[in-house]
């Protein structure tokens, strides 16, 4: 091989994002935990345990992404080698690593509590792990593994299917760990029988190591048709690389077997008393910095500047906002080769989603509508009206969103660069009238439509403003969080922080912080959708049971996702001719009946079978406000599929546009990151959000009936028929939306 | 359960960890692992089986497909190229692969909703950027219909190329690529009924040690 073609070879590595993305949450995991334990038995878990489960963890990620991988096709001997990596390197790494104690500690708490914990004192899955790790089970699956995957059909299988080759591999890894756990006995495994009968268990698992290889070294044919046919990349012919591959096996296999096996034979002979465990010395010097650097990562996370911050990115929203309001009126209209067809129903919705589910309501704090509305409050002056009271309640901005779904349909704003322009002239207009002329953030609280989205999907996400500490609010005499002082304004939404649970109507403004006097107020993790359950009554908002409206928002926002995503895709479309009906005569009823009519029939049946299993009989509509919250999680996982699939498959877009508006010569043969794996991540957070909406129900019911299983089944089985719908409009053909792909 | 370990070290440790070492569960950190190669496997690795080699002029052209067998969809089409005296693999030609419906077209593929943009196109170029094995040239490739095709394989500036008859399979159901998503909350909310089940078992009272 000439220089050009060894650096090709040695450039051929695989990005594989899933197993990198588990290799690293196992690392990180071992780490966190091991660093707790080292603080507390670091005679137990010296820094060189945290080296051998790294080393483990890089020993697997080279073996599968290297080179390695890419030429396993070409040449057995580096096939072998490959799999010798995952069987005689990886697993005593990870095991000399102790990895079970730091593991269970590395995760969440609760998780290891609540979820793990009933299963580990689980008498048949502790049976099975005695089975699975008995030295004569280990022993028989190590060598059965070792020898079924080399018979040729199965060999043959897993070099043509990559599927199956993860199934070799798991294979491998999995029946090596539990081999190696009978040698390592990683702490704080117990040794229940002698030790010396390990020296028979490596003895003869290498004598059947010893005889494969001397097969493959010896035997004259070739074994597997693949490498017969492979282009020879080497001066190995296939015979001689099988050869080779038989000696690797053979004589790095062997050492592996030997070097245990001898140094456990001079500590069985050399054997004394067990000395009593050693006293606890300090922590390494490595475990200290460790500690320090993780603490150091940790308390720069809150620190986040957001208050600041939020000038700039208001002012940055304002300027694309301009940008896309004068590209919709004066540039083509054409929605992919406008700003305006671009980045509102492409780009922006799905990096607002995609904020929601990874940080919060990450929009509003940016909203440049705010900005707008606080420089129209200057020059109205502060003479302002109430916000009217029949209008304190969800009901206008249910209906604007429904009128909203229904109008993006039916003239398809998405494809119509001027109307969206206009629409966000309006959408500036009507903040600044609003609340130019009302108190308070009446358009955020009583009108906003994308707020109200924000609100409801923002329940699902993983941080909230919340308090500090409950002590501090006790002894405070000013409330400025709410009041306001000279110089800040409290909550303008009239959440009062104490009191406040959860993300409903909270902006994310920041106005709070600011205002507290004793810097109580902070943007804080919560655990996803844990306010739905929550029955205690908010500030301001009261008791999900007592809001039919909020039950209302909920149900169009959650129906609507369904529709929203529905209406593009080529079975529903093909029903407008297929009836005879216009496209807005067809979209109009299609509306009417998935955000009216199966909304409303399915909760209310829903409400009324829960009814009868609940503690106290309160009214059906009472029943529906409370259980229909816990649909906002599948919702949001429905926008999200949708969303993201737009992002995604319009991912460049904006290049072009943005290319034409600098008054450059655009490209429209744009590179997209659609890939069929995108499918997964569709279903994905559809399934997050499913799941998501179930616990939530069964809290619910929980909370409210001595039977929550039967309360829950009636919402449960209407998240189900949600879901399957869902997963059946994310596998038809789709229009290609905000792309020049009809 | 409390599992915070307390600070006094070892002469604590085993009552601490009592609890944890009664619940030890060996096969917990080998599943976790596992778990780690049974993600659904979506995109196709280049390389999978050779379908054609031969050859031509002064160069040896082995042509791979995965996956194999071809089945109508997405597939990924790969091209080694070597001098056919020395086996020196040759890295600087531009290779495009033309892929066409040799008789009346079988089954039509199905195609993710995401990926529909993707026409088929008469000729893929082929290059090491799209390729894990740098030393083939790689083009993804959407197989629109299954039946016999005529591959035909460009390269070079000499309008040297190698002409070649695959078949291709009728596609793959759609959900077999997908199973794992659709499995997952079936299979998780039997765990956490489970779990739940477990939670409301009596507590066995624990020796003292
Ligand atoms: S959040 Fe701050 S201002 Fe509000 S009640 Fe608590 S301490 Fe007082």
């Amino acid at each position: 091989m000439n220089s050009d073609a060894a650096a090709a070879a040695f450039a051929s590595w695989k990005f594989e994002p899933g197993l990198v993305a588990g290799l690293l949450l196992a690392a990180i995991l071992y780490a966190r935990g091991w660093q707790r334990l080292q603080s507390r038995a670091p005679h137990r878990f010296p820094p060189w345990r945290l080296g051998c489960f790294l080393g483990g963890i890089v020993t697997i990620f080279f073996a599968l992404t290297s080179p390695l991988d890419a030429f396993a096709n070409f040449l057995l001997s580096i096939h072998m080698v490959q799999h010798l990596l995952l069987t005689m390197v990886a697993p005593p790494l990870l095991l000399l690593g102790a990895p079970w104690l730091p593991i269970l500690l590395g995760l969440p708490r609760r998780l290891t509590a609540d979820v793990l914990g009933p299963f580990l004192t689980w008498a048949p899955l502790r049976a099975a792990a005695a089975f699975l790790t008995h030295p004569v089970t280990a022993w028989l699956l190590f060598a059965i593994s070792n020898v079924a995957w080399h018979t040729p059909p199965l060999y043959e299988l897993a070099l043509h299917s990559t599927g199956w080759h993860r199934v070799e591999h798991g294979f491998f890894l999995g029946t090596a760990l539990l081999f190696w756990w009978n040698v390592i006995l990683p702490w704080p495994t117990h040794q229940t029988r002698p030790r010396w009968i390990v020296i028979p268990y490596l003895l003869l698992a290498d004598f059947q190591n010893t005889a494969l290889a001397a097969f493959f070294s010896f035997y004259d044919r070739v074994l597997y048709p693949t490498y017969a046919a492979a282009p020879r990349v080497t001066d190995l012919n296939a015979l001689s690389d099988q050869a080779a591959a038989g000696a690797i096996m053979w004589v790095p296999g062997s050492i592996a077997f030997l070097i245990p096996c001898g140094f456990i034979a001079v500590q069985f002979l050399s054997r004394k008393k067990t000395p009593p465990p050693p006293p606890p010395r300090r922590a390494a010097a490595s475990g200290i910095l460790f500690a320090f650097l993780i603490s150091k990562f940790k308390s720069a996370l809150p620190r986040l500047p957001l208050t600041k911050l939020r000038r700039p990115l208001q002012f940055a929203l304002l300027l694309l906002a301009a940008l896309v309001v004068w590209d919709g009126f004066t540039g083509p209209q054409v929605s992919a080769m406008n700003a305006a067809g671009v980045l509102p129903w492409t780009h922006w919705r799905g990096l607002t989603v995609l904020a929601l589910v990874f940080a919060g309501n990450l929009f509003c704090l940016s909203c440049p509508f705010m900005l707008v509305r606080d420089t129209a409050r200057r020059i109205f002056g502060s003479r302002q009206l109430p916000w009217p009271h029949f209008l304190r309640n969800k009901w206008l901005p249910v209906a604007l969103i429904a009128i909203y779904l229904w109008a993006y349909e039916g003239f398809s704003l998405w494809d119509r660069p001027w109307a969206t322009a206009a629409l966000i002239v309006g959408y500036f207009a009507a903040a600044t009238l609003i609340d130019g002329l009302f108190k308070g953030a009446s358009f955020c609280k009583y009108v906003c439509p994308i707020g109200q989205f924000h609100f409801v999907q923002s329940l699902a996400s993983p941080s909230e403003i919340r308090i500090r500490e409950p002590d501090v609010c006790r002894t405070c005499r000013t409330f400025d969080c709410i009041k306001g002082n000279a110089t800040r304004r409290g909550c303008e939404l009239q959440l009062f922080q104490p009191k406040k649970s959860g993300n409903m109507d909270c902006t994310f403004c920041l106005d709070c912080v600011s205002a507290c006097p004793h810097d109580n107020v902070a943007l804080q993790r919560t655990l996803p959708a844990s306010d739905l359950w929550n029955p205690a009554p908010r500030s301001s908002i009261g008791r999900w049971e007592s809001r039919p409206d909020l039950a209302a928002l909920v149900l169009v926002l959650t129906f609507g996702a369904f529709a929203n995503a529905a209406g593009m895709i080529t079975p529903i479309q093909s029903l407008a001719p297929a009836l005879g009906l216009s496209h807005l005569a067809f979209t109009t009823l299609f509306i009417a009946i998935s955000l009216v009519f199966l909304p409303l029939s399915t909760t209310f049946a829903a409400a009324s079978l829960t009814r009868p299993h609940e503690r106290t009989r309160a009214s059906v509509l009472r029943t529906l406000a409370a259980y229909a919250i816990s649909l906002a999680p599948l919702g949001f996982g429905m926008w999200l599929a949708h969303f993201v699939f737009h992002l995604l498959t319009a991912s460049h877009t904006p290049i072009p546009v943005f290319q034409r508006l600098f008054g450059l010569e655009p490209d429209w043969t744009v590179a997209s990151w659609a890939w069929p794996g995108l499918l997964g991540i569709e279903l994905l957070f559809l399934d997050a959000g499913f799941l998501l909406t179930l616990y939530a129900a069964w809290r619910i019911a929980k909370n409210r009936s001595p039977r929550p299983l039967r309360a829950a089944l009636p919402w449960a089985a209407l998240a189900a028929a949600l879901y399957v719908a869902g997963t059946w409009i994310i596998f038809q053909p789709m229009q290609m939306r905000g792309t020049l792909t009809p | 359960m409390n599992f915070a370990l307390p600070i006094d070290g070892e002469r604590r440790l085993p009552a601490c960890l009592a609890g944890l070492r009664a619940q030890r569960s060996p096969i917990a950190f080998p599943a976790f692992l596992l778990s780690l190669f049974l993600v659904p496997q979506i995109a196709f690795a280049d390389g999978g089986a050779v379908l054609a080699q031969e050859v031509v002029g002064a160069c040896r052209v082995t042509l791979f497909g995965s996956p194999a067998p071809l089945r109508a969809g997405p597939a990924d089409l790969s091209v080694m190229l070597q001098d056919a005296a020395t086996g020196a693999p040759i890295l600087d030609r531009s290779v495009t692969i033309q892929i066409q419906a040799a008789a009346n077209p079988g089954s039509e593929a199905w195609v993710p909703p995401c990926c529909s943009m993707k026409t088929t196109t008469d000729a893929a170029s082929a290059t090491h950027a799209g390729a894990q094995n740098k030393l083939l040239y790689a083009a993804n490739v959407l197989l629109s219909s299954s039946g016999p095709h005529e591959v035909t394989i460009r390269f070079g500036d000499g309008g040297e190329s190698l002409h070649t008859q695959v078949a291709i399979q009728p596609p793959a159901p759609p959900l077999a690529a997908y199973w794992a998503f659709l499995a997952a909350p079936p299979l998780l909310i039997a765990g956490f009924a489970l779990n739940q089940r477990l939670r409301r078992r009596p507590v066995p009272s624990r020796k003292r040690e």
